[in-house]
């Protein structure tokens, strides 16, 4: 049986630019508000009453000749036998060289320190009157918000500091059988996700239908986030 | 119309200052260690105690460098890893290599340099270091022009600018170094007299000139190339002139070429034998210019690269 190779089709048509993908993955994956590790390009064109606006979702592109994985000085950054362009968090040394040789600028490098939100939430929005985060947290016994139990069986639970981070495909759900959370959230079923070896995979079935496109495919990057039609 | 394009992305430069101060130091320590080497193999007897001092501060600079690198990684207790992972695909990984062995071998290097006298092993390990100094040199060019998602670095113009900028910063930084000691230390009687030295450098003068001018050549052609290739180069060295052009221009082309191209190509060729102190007055404050122009061409290079421009869509 040939390997996986997974990769995600999105079609622009259905897209509504809901931003449903976006925050998904922030609850998914713990992402913070100023990381988008699902993200989206807004591009506007022309002049009133001609003008075009197109949304466009944008993640890892899982790129089959990955920039970040060949400049990884420590293979941090590595090719998945079934495709995905993943991370080791215990070898990333925060260099940042993958996130210069990134085209697409999905890559993300934190230099907060773990709990520091939490920390640094100390302030009551009106003193002497309400709680502060902390204090309602330790009170209440919640575990704190930024350990994820379930994002944690393949990567960091709590996101690390000083080095890098991007989209996984939710490596930790194809592991479990599961689709991406982006995939299962989109209200529209405008992202189709699947194996590219597989013929009769739903990606495969939407990529034989529709002319695909990648971004920057000039790059020779060979992204497998593909995008089809669009509005 | 053109597209107006919002993307959110990480925002800031990725590689700060210190990036740029370590390749500008390395570079110095490089061209250093090359002109050490070169010296003590071709140079006359007075220039010894310039091939020493430039042998000594050599793997220094390189290590000045490499601890600005250290200073900026997120996460320095895993720098370990680059040693126990091959990574061959990656030009940091070569890097990192070739640097550790250049900074292990410079300082046995400099070490054997404490003694001036004629040493056969010096000798034997300095073409090793030389060789390696040659390959750090190269790199810290190739670096920047491998990553083609920045147009600004990704061209042969950015490895030329990197040899020729530790050609020129470590011939001045050795000099530097060395008319420092001869003012707190004085001058030794293996240099000689003063006029048969500043007479004796113009081998020296002869590489730097020619240095500066094919640096200057070098921006010229850079900047025909970005202005005149596609799109997408043109769009960034107008993002980059518009934040860093002045500092290039003014601080890296101005002071630290062009300045120093007529200091040296004025004193050596009106007042050597004559004015010999003034005529080596004038090649130590060349020398500096040279160094502050290096680094801020590094600094403006490095920066100026990463201005980010609107992602192109489809
Ligand atoms: S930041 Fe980490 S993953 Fe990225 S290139 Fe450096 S070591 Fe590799």
């Amino acid at each position: 049986m040939t390997a996986k190779r997974y990769g995600m089709v999105i079609d622009l048509h259905r897209c509504v630019g809901c931003a449903a993908c976006d925050i998904a993955c922030k609850s998914e994956n713990n992402v913070p508000y100023e990381f988008h590790w699902s993200n989206h390009i807004l591009e506007t064109t022309g002049t009133f009453p001609n003008v075009r606006y197109r949304y466009i979702p944008t993640l890892c592109n899982h790129c089959e000749n990955a920039p970040c994985v060949h400049n990884c000085p420590t293979t941090a950054m590595y090719k998945s036998a079934d495709g995905l362009t993943l991370h080791d968090a215990d070898k990333c040394i925060g260099c940042r060289l993958c996130q210069l040789a990134c085209p697409y600028g999905v890559i993300y490098f934190n230099d907060q320190a773990p709990f520091s939100q939490f920390d640094n939430d100390n302030a009551p929005a009106i003193p002497e009157c309400t709680s502060t985060g902390q204090e309602v947290a330790l009170r209440t016994g919640v575990p704190i918000p930024y350990y994820n139990p379930a994002r944690a069986t393949t990567y960091p639970g709590v996101r690390a500091q000083g080095i890098v981070e991007k989209c996984t495909f939710c490596d930790h759900r194809l592991a479990q059988g599961e689709l991406p959370w982006c995939v299962e959230s989109c209200p529209t079923e405008a992202r189709i996700f699947g194996d590219l070896n597989d013929p009769e995979s739903a990606p495969r079935q939407a990529l034989a239908k529709h002319a695909p496109r990648v971004l920057q495919k000039e790059k020779g990057t060979k992204p497998r986030v593909f995008y089809i039609r669009d509005f | 119309m053109d597209p107006n394009v919002f993307y959110s992305i990480q925002s800031g430069p990725i590689w700060d200052w210190r990036v740029a101060v370590d390749l500008f130091a390395g570079g110095v320590g490089v061209g250093a260690f090359l002109f050490a080497i070169l010296l003590s193999r071709f140079g006359e007897q007075r220039y010894q105690r310039l091939a020493q001092t430039a042998a000594i501060i050599a793997p220094f600079l390189v290590m000045l460098g490499l601890a600005f690198l250290f200073w900026k990684v997120g996460n320095k207790t895993n720098v370990y890893q680059m040693a126990i992972n091959l990574a061959p695909s990656s030009l940091m990984w070569w890097g990192f290599l070739i640097q550790s062995a250049l900074v292990a071998l410079g300082l046995i290097h400099a070490w054997q340099w404490l003694d001036r006298a004629p040493n056969a092993a010096r000798d034997r390990l300095g073409l090793l270091v030389g060789a390696l100094a040659l390959l750090v040199g190269v790199y810290h060019g190739l670096l920047l022009a491998v990553l083609t998602s920045h147009p600004i670095w990704a061209s042969g113009s950015m490895v030329l600018m990197a040899v020729l900028a530790f050609t020129t910063t470590g011939v001045a930084g050795a000099l530097v170094a060395h008319l420092l000691r001869m003012t707190v230390a004085g001058r030794s009687d293996e240099e000689g007299e003063l006029t048969g030295y500043v007479d004796g450098l113009r081998p020296v003068r002869t590489v730097l000139l020619l240095a500066l001018a094919l640096m200057l050549a070098n921006f010229f052609f850079w900047w025909v190339d970005l202005s005149f290739g596609s799109l997408e180069s043109a769009q960034a060295l107008a993002a980059a002139w518009s934040a860093y052009g002045p500092l290039l221009l003014l601080a890296g082309i101005g002071l630290g070429l062009v300045v120093p191209l007529v200091l040296i190509a004025w004193f050596f060729g009106n007042a050597p034998v004559s004015k010999p102190a003034l005529t080596l007055s004038a090649i130590g404050l060349a020398s500096l210019l040279v160094l502050v122009g290096g680094f801020a061409i590094r600094y403006a290079v490095v920066m100026g690269g990463q201005v980010s421009l609107p992602i192109s869509v489809f």
